[in-house]
């Protein structure tokens, strides 16, 4: 399927082109607007179809796991992610029981937490890279923390872990590429933003409705729970 | 946490402003029908924009008319009516009424005791229409308290809670098309709102021992980082929803308004400290 050829555009459509080239034809084929009608249903498929190949096909964003809707690892010692497999033949490495007859050298370490990074055990990766002293900290160490946070979603300590591996290392590519895909979409964000002027406070007020709105909720409510 | 979602009036067209101001005083008509003369006083701009927004993507009938009111007994004013400027007014008065009983808990403001009393009548009438809806409001709160008593408050943590109840609030229809990028885009724009108001109130909440997500005071140029990040991935996601109307007025507000505190906060410091 041509997706542009559906919504009847040229190829160099731009985004905005689109989406009014999907409106108008969403407007023509919804089904609320020809009910019953199994070509304008159809038709409507397609139209949904070709929308979602041009935007996805889009630059991939960065994509963030998600552990507070998740719910996934739920806290830290939640059972290693290699039942039944284990690359380094029987240990565990919070394992305080008798019987784990070696203890787990830091670079056991590092290549576990990468492992469990790659199956999505974020939680227990950033439990494992815990138990390496600090003087074994390393970039790669920041790096590992850097992919860990973002698979939980955690932003603020995936950019600042990331930045930190390239201050201690910065002549490595993959810790830099890392980074700058990270912050690719600010760039392309304040691309965007420079074309308007600075906003300023206190213009524009619409009426006085707002200015009472403003007044009621400093008198009532603060930030809405940090109390 | 109100009033960081607004436009950049100076940029705005005349027919941008108009409009804003229809959807303004839209929302503040929704308000005055279900939660009476109080209803009108809460009104947020974050809201409008969201009634901004749910009107472009679904673009549902809607009624323009114009009428006087009774803060404008001299002109009137257009305003729209559609049912999604009706739900913007609905969740309006949800989460000013949570924010109410928050500030009940918390220093018994006498003001904030009475004004609950107005509310409550028309909020439970808003709970039994949405009950699924403030169940999971409900939660989210409750793990925001706690993540923000926690001898640990996480700045992620706390955030990531926030984008859920901003992601509560933009959903409207339980199984849409558009749900899974309008609902990453709500809790992007989230973490931004909770970020700025954090920021916002560091140096009040230090001086009345209340929790702050920041060890000492926070440089402006790492805040701007973190909400470049925050309301990038905002806009990466509203710009795949398929948005035509209106869509000058929200890009205005998306990629300029939402800055307006921040500038305000960061010429205070500026100002305080002499250095840029």
């Amino acid at each position: 399927m041509d997706p542009y050829k559906v919504l009847g555009l040229d190829r160099n459509a731009t985004d905005d082109e689109v989406k009014i080239a999907y409106r108008k034809l969403a407007k023509q084929y919804h089904p609320d607007a020809n009910p019953g009608d199994k070509n304008a249903e159809q038709k409507m498929k397609e139209i949904n179809a070709a929308y979602d190949m041009i935007i996805n096909h889009k630059e991939t964003i960065n994509s963030y796991g998600d552990s507070y809707n998740n719910n996934q690892n739920s806290g830290p010692y939640t059972g290693s992610p290699f039942e039944g497999f284990n690359p380094f033949s029987g240990f565990d490495p919070f394992s305080q029981a008798q019987g784990s007859y070696r203890t787990v050298t830091v670079e056991e370490l590092y290549q576990l937490a990468a492992q469990s990074i790659n199956l999505g055990r974020y939680y227990y990766a950033l439990t494992l890279l815990d138990q390496i002293p600090n003087s074994q900290r390393s970039a790669r160490w920041y790096f590992y923390r850097a992919k860990a946070n973002q698979g939980l979603g955690n932003r603020v300590a995936t950019i600042e872990n990331a930045e930190h591996a390239c201050r201690m290392d910065p002549s490595n590519s993959e810790y830099a590429e890392y980074l700058n895909e990270i912050r690719h979409s600010s760039r392309e964000y304040n691309q965007k933003s420079q074309s308007y002027s600075s906003p300023t406070w206190g213009l524009g007020r619409l009426c006085l409705c707002c200015c009472l709105s403003d007044l009621f909720f400093r008198l009532c409510c603060r930030g809405f729970t940090r109390n | 946490m109100f009033g960081y979602i607004v436009p950049n009036y100076k940029e705005l067209s005349k027919e941008e402003l108009i409009r804003y101001r229809t959807f303004y005083c839209g929302l503040c008509s929704s308000l005055r029908k279900n939660c009476g003369i109080a209803g009108r006083f809460s009104l947020t701009y974050d809201l409008t924009f969201l009634s901004i927004l749910l009107s472009s993507l679904y673009m549902p009938s809607e009624h323009i008319a114009k009428e006087r009111c009774l803060l404008h007994p001299l002109h009137r004013h257009f305003y729209i009516a559609n049912k999604l400027v009706d739900y913007a007014a609905d969740m309006n008065a949800l989460l000013v009424y949570h924010k109410l009983e928050d500030n009940i808990l918390d220093d018994k403001s006498i003001l904030a005791v009475q004004s609950e009393k107005v509310y409550r009548e028309s909020f439970e009438q808003i709970v039994s229409v949405y009950p699924e809806k403030e169940k999971s409001l409900v939660n989210h709160l409750d793990a925001l308290r706690k993540a923000e008593s926690s001898d640990s408050f996480s700045l992620d943590t706390a955030s990531n809670i926030f984008a859920a109840i901003m992601r509560e609030v933009f959903l409207v229809y339980p199984s849409d098309r558009w749900n899974q990028d309008l609902g990453k885009m709500a809790e992007a724009l989230g973490r931004f709102i909770y970020l700025l108001d954090a920021f916002d109130d560091y140096k009040k909440d230090v001086k009345k021992h209340r929790p702050t997500p920041f060890a000492k005071e926070p440089p402006v140029s790492e805040i701007k980082k973190l909400l470049d990040l925050h309301i990038s991935e905002c806009t990466q996601f509203f710009e795949r929803l398929p948005l035509v109307q209106d869509v000058g007025l929200l890009r205005n507000i998306l990629y300029s308004g939402v800055w307006t505190r921040y500038e305000m906060i960061r010429k205070r410091r500026n100002d305080k400290n002499g250095s840029l």
